[in-house]
């Protein structure tokens, strides 16, 4: 079954027309790529529900969200920034995964603090965000998305203020927690090279519509359009692997 | 550090000239400082400025600051560095301040021509021109206005009446002295009972007979010459001045000859010119009030409509310079509770 | 030069990362703005320029008290109608004439204090249309605005407006991320309001309370006029009193700083604002959808608030309209006058502009690096210039360029100067935020390119805080047009503003015209507004 399914889904900015058509399989990890200003976030906005396309249909977990707000879709997002709320603490950004209310009973504490301890933040639960490093507040956000427990997760290149080391270290979290409790992933991010072990597989994003699209290891393959080389800087076969 | 400080004094000396230049004197210059409503387009000064240069062969700059109370204080700002020739615009209750600046001589003129109520002299100040004090009523809406102070006082406190603050304008200090000449030791009592008829006390004439226009007040203090405007301006007889059997206050406004001045022979044919019929033609419809010497013509009739006290009140200069603080806090006291 | 100043200026405060340009700039600014103003009461104090002290210090304790007694319950109620206010402009974020009546609402600060005043009193006086309502109705009542409720209604008439658009600026600085998290968490008015308004509510309330307050304490014509009579004698009466008959300038000094000794403690007790800094884009897009509950509540609010804004302002132009047109406009004076208005306003809105920009630079540097005191204190002492009296500092300057020979010469010099002063504190407020944001984003990444001085102004951060400089700016201009202030101790009839035209009008029993000026005044302020904000709502991000 598809999780996510865009047919003709159309959207128009001032400079650029855009047309989508994907489908994604339940629990695929996917990440979306492409040159800047081709679209990539826009298709992620469409998904979330944060643009409504001018023409098409969108439709999540077997269901027309076409015209549904974001608050009705099944979809958890994240940024690369502003993922928490900077005057509440790690605790409680995290318990908006469970209402926007703020007011727990013992079981939804006990859920709170488990995926809190889940991402490795445990005994930093009444920190402020600001008291804590780029890469611990990426894992609160995380904590949070868990919590939610929606189908479908979005992620606006939510790495991409971190170092390399911190990276692998979302990456590897990412993975566990994928398969732990699989979801449907789509990630934008500009290093496809990173996601090779964990993406199922890419889409790739040019002029406002899916280029080319495949498994993570076709990337490598010696028929790859040329745009995708390009982007990919790929000058050699077998580049990625060595 | 040094670069910076050089530079700024640069700069400051350049303004300076800069400044200089706005402002420099022709040859053949008389300075006259006033205030506002006498330079407005519609006021006297452009007249005034015209009838003068005509025959003098000279310009006539009128600087002009908002009141004769910021025409005073512009003087001891200024001190002996001002600009100006002529003061134009105190009244008899500033003089008193104003001579103990030094900054004025005695004019040395034969004002035997003027006339103004009680026969005001002093030897530095002339009049030019005066009005008494009056309540000033809505005629619309009070249909038997006070023949009296003592009616105001004891009237109903459904019409209301508003006047200036004494510590901020002319009008204001002079209610408290027509308050104090007809009361006297009782003017607080007066003040107290007149409070609940009092709808306001606003800085300013200009606030307090906005706030009559606009009907929010019976009456205002006023000047008895005020329905003239209504009548000639704007052709209404709505607004009319109560005659008060006790008598009015006057107010006379006064020039003078500066320190400065007396060096500038445009001076003295200024003040000549003042107090004659060229000068005095021009003041009752364009400054609304009475002028103290003889004009070319009479006045127009409606002039002689206006209310005419009985009495004139006056303190002498001394007396309000004395006494105005003093009199002032029981005015506030009295109305303060 | 700049980097050695910079870096003693960097020992003296325990700088750890000195950022020589904004730390030097802003305190050359800084310490010119507090020259300026030190220099004006230093002056008159020295002068021995009638320093009778007359009447003596008698009767001041109970003006002090109703000095803050007026000024705290003028804030409070400001703050308590702009807060929902705000939030339901923020909760409509289009509709037809949003904008106009944005623009609206700035126009009160710029009218002179007597034209508000009547504008009030058509609506709320013994003769106003709410007395005549209830005549037609059969009722004899008539609202009685004279006295401590009138002071209040004008206060709020005034201030309640800037807090609504002080809020609204902070808000446009919070990061489209946050919006879209809100509809994606499933946020409702509640949640939205609680946890990304309200944060921002309370980092900037604190700064515009003080604001209020401030203008409160120097309120002078509405608390004469409205306030009835002597009982409600404020400290600024005193020192308006000792400037006028007495001529005391040194007594005005002294009460002037008893004043601000007064509005720092007031300012001290005021918390620190929170500090938020935040990054990354803004964007006037929402992406939650209000539901009929919030949108009914929002209108209703707006309505309400816009019909105690705008009424009395459309009977301000009510009365201007049966003014003698065509003799206002036929006078030289008129041309001069608007001339003149709009020069003083643009050149000090563009000091104000400027020296706001370099303030709030150095207060980012010092905030950015954990000196939040000295950032909160840069920023109360620029809001302490509200607490001076334009007038007191034109005697102070007078009395220090009489050195000069010609004091008067540099009129305009000194009118601009003193509104640039005055506009200060709000142009600082309009863009605070914008800048710490900015700076925020964008500063590791210039310092990467090497982008510096005057390059990196023009390239990053003029396009990137346009809308907040521009917005400081009119917002600084509209104050200055409506500004009396010194005018009336330098005014001659040179140097006629729209303000003073309105009062030689007054003056000369013409308050038709005047009326009739007041009008364009408003029209004036509401168009420059209108036009200054038009681009500030573009979507596209």
């Amino acid at each position: 079954m598809n999780m996510i399914e865009l047919n003709t889904a159309a959207f128009r900015w001032p400079e650029t027309a855009m047309l989508f058509d994907l489908e994604i399989a339940q629990n695929q990890m996917v990440i979306v790529t492409g040159p800047s200003g081709s679209g990539k976030s826009t298709l992620l906005n469409l998904i979330a529900g944060f643009e409504t396309p001018d023409s098409g249909t969108i439709l999540l977990d077997g269901k027309d969200c076409t015209r549904l707000p974001p608050s009705a879709r099944p979809v958890s997002m994240l940024f690369q920034e502003h993922n928490l709320f900077g005057h509440l603490s790690v605790e409680a950004n995290v318990g908006f995964g469970i209402g926007p209310r703020l007011k727990f009973e013992d079981a939804e504490r006990a859920a709170i603090s488990s995926s809190i301890n889940r991402v490795g933040l445990s005994g930093k639960e009444k920190r402020l965000p600001h008291q804590l490093s780029g890469g611990e507040r990426q894992r609160a956000a995380f904590a949070r998305t868990l919590l939610q427990d929606r189908p479908i997760l979005l992620l606006d290149e939510p790495f991409a203020s971190l170092g390399p080391s911190l990276r692998s270290e979302m990456m590897a979290l990412l993975q566990e927690l994928q398969s732990e409790r699989p979801r449907t992933i789509l990630a934008v991010t500009h290093h496809p090279q990173e996601w090779t072990y964990i993406a199922d597989s890419f889409v790739f994003v040019e002029n406002g519509t899916i280029a080319e699209k495949g498994r993570m290891d076709q990337l490598e393959d010696p028929d790859v359009p040329a745009a995708v080389r390009a982007y990919l800087g790929i000058q050699s076969v077998g580049f990625l692997k060595s | 550090m040094r670069s910076i400080l050089l530079r700024s004094r640069l700069l400051l000396s350049t303004l300076a000239a800069l400044a200089g230049f706005l402002s420099i004197a022709q040859a053949e210059t008389l300075t006259v400082y006033t205030y506002e409503s006498f330079t407005a387009e519609w006021g006297p000064g452009p007249k005034v400025k015209a009838a003068f240069e005509k025959d003098c062969a000279c310009t006539l700059d009128f600087v002009a600051v908002t009141d004769g109370v910021a025409l005073l204080n512009r003087l001891k700002l200024e001190q002996a560095d001002t600009k100006a020739d002529i003061v134009l615009g105190l009244d008899t209750n500033l003089t008193e301040d104003a001579k103990a600046t030094g900054l004025f001589v005695p004019h040395g003129m034969d004002v035997s021509g003027l006339s103004v109520p009680g026969g005001f002299t002093d030897d530095i100040f002339i009049p030019y021109d005066f009005a008494h004090f009056a309540v000033v009523y809505d005629s619309e809406k009070v249909k038997t206005p006070p023949k009296s102070m003592a009616e105001l006082i004891a009237a109903g406190a459904d019409q209301k009446i508003v006047i200036e603050d004494p510590r901020t304008s002319t009008p204001g200090l002079g209610l408290v002295l027509w308050m104090k000449s007809i009361y006297g030791d009782k003017a607080a009592d007066a003040w107290a009972k007149l409070a609940p008829k009092i709808l306001t006390v606003t800085p300013g004439w200009s606030e307090a007979y906005s706030l009559f226009t606009k009907g929010e007040a019976e009456m205002v203090l006023s000047y008895t010459t005020s329905p003239a405007y209504h009548m000639i301006a704007e052709n209404t007889g709505r607004y009319q001045a109560a005659a008060f059997e006790e008598g009015h206050y006057l107010q006379i406004e006064v020039a003078a000859k500066t320190v400065k001045g007396k060096a500038n022979p445009l001076s003295d044919k200024f003040l000549a010119f003042m107090v004659s019929p060229a000068f005095q033609d021009i003041i009752p419809e364009n400054n609304w009030m009475f002028p103290a010497g003889k004009t070319t013509a009479p006045l127009n009739p409606v002039f002689d409509k206006m209310v005419k006290p009985s009495k004139t009140f006056l303190y002498s200069a001394t007396e309000v310079s004395a006494n105005r603080k003093a009199w002032i806090d029981e005015w506030q006291k009295a109305l303060g509770k | 030069m700049d980097r050695r100043v910079a870096k003693s200026l960097g020992q003296i405060i325990r700088f750890k990362r000195p950022d020589g340009t904004r730390l030097f700039a802003g305190f050359l600014a800084l310490s010119i703005v507090a020259l300026l103003a030190a220099s004006a009461i230093g002056a008159t104090l020295v002068s021995g320029l009638n320093a009778r002290y007359g009447g003596g210090f008698a009767g001041l304790v109970p003006a002090t008290l109703f000095t803050l007694e007026q000024a705290a319950l003028s804030t409070i109620v400001s703050v308590v109608f702009a807060v929902p206010l705000a939030l339901a402009f923020e909760s409509l974020p289009r509709f037809f004439g949003r904008r106009a009546l944005l623009a609206l609402f700035a126009v009160p600060l710029a009218l002179p204090a007597i034209a508000v005043v009547l504008g009030l009193i058509t609506l709320y006086g013994r003769n106003g249309l709410i007395a005549d309502g209830f005549a037609m109705g059969g009722l004899n009542w008539k609202p009685d605005i004279y006295g401590l409720a009138g002071i209040l209604i004008a206060h709020v008439f005034f201030n309640m407006p800037l807090t609504v658009r002080l809020l609204l600026k902070a808000f446009e600085d919070i990061p489209q991320e946050q919006w879209k998290l809100a509809a994606n968490l499933r946020f409702g008015a509640v949640g939205r309001i609680r946890h990304i308004l309200l944060p921002v509510i309370r980092k900037s309330l604190p700064g515009i309370a003080g604001l209020v307050f401030l203008l409160c304490t120097g309120s002078y014509t509405i608390i004469l006029v409205l306030g009835g009579g002597p009982a409600t004698t404020t400290l600024q009466v005193a020192i308006q009193q000792a400037l006028s008959f007495d001529f005391d300038p040194a007594k005005a000094s002294l009460l002037t700083i008893a004043q601000l000794a007064l509005t720092g403690l007031v300012l001290a007790v005021i918390p620190k604002g929170q500090s938020l800094f935040q990054t990354g884009r803004v964007s006037m897009r929402r992406y939650h959808h209000a539901g009929l509950g919030e949108r009914s509540l929002a209108l209703a609010v707006l309505v309400l608030g816009a019909l105690f804004v705008v009424s009395p302002l459309l009977a301000i132009g009510w009365a201007g309209v049966s003014a003698d047109h065509a003799r206002i406009m036929g006078s030289h004076l008129f041309g001069q006058a608007i001339v003149t208005s709009l020069s003083v306003a643009v050149s000090s809105a563009l000091l104000a502009t400027v020296s706001a920009y370099v303030i709030a630079s150095l207060r980012y540097a010092l905030d950015s690096n954990g000196q939040r005191g000295w950032a909160d204190g840069v920023g109360k002492l620029s809001t302490a210039m509200l607490g001076i009296p334009a007038l007191l500092l034109g005697v102070g300057w007078f009395v220090l360029l009489a050195m000069t020979g010609r004091p008067f010469g540099l009129a305009p010099l000194m009118i601009i100067l003193a509104n640039a002063l005055m506009a200060l504190p709000f142009a600082l407020q309009m863009m605070s935020a914008a800048v710490d944001r900015h700076f925020g984003t964008d500063d590791r990444l210039c310092a990467a390119l090497g982008l510096k001085g005057w390059r990196r102004f023009a390239i990053v951060d003029w396009p990137v805080l346009r809308p907040a400089l521009s917005g400081a700016f009119l917002f600084a201009a509209a104050l200055s047009l409506g500004d009396l202030g010194v005018v009336t101790l330098y005014g001659s009839d040179r140097i006629v503003t729209l303000p003073s035209l309105i009062y030689q009008n007054l003056g000369s029993y013409r308050s038709n015209d005047a009326g009739g000026l007041v009008l364009y005044l408003t029209v004036l302020t509401g168009a420059l507004t209108l036009y200054g904000t038009r681009s500030q709502f573009h979507e596209h991000d």
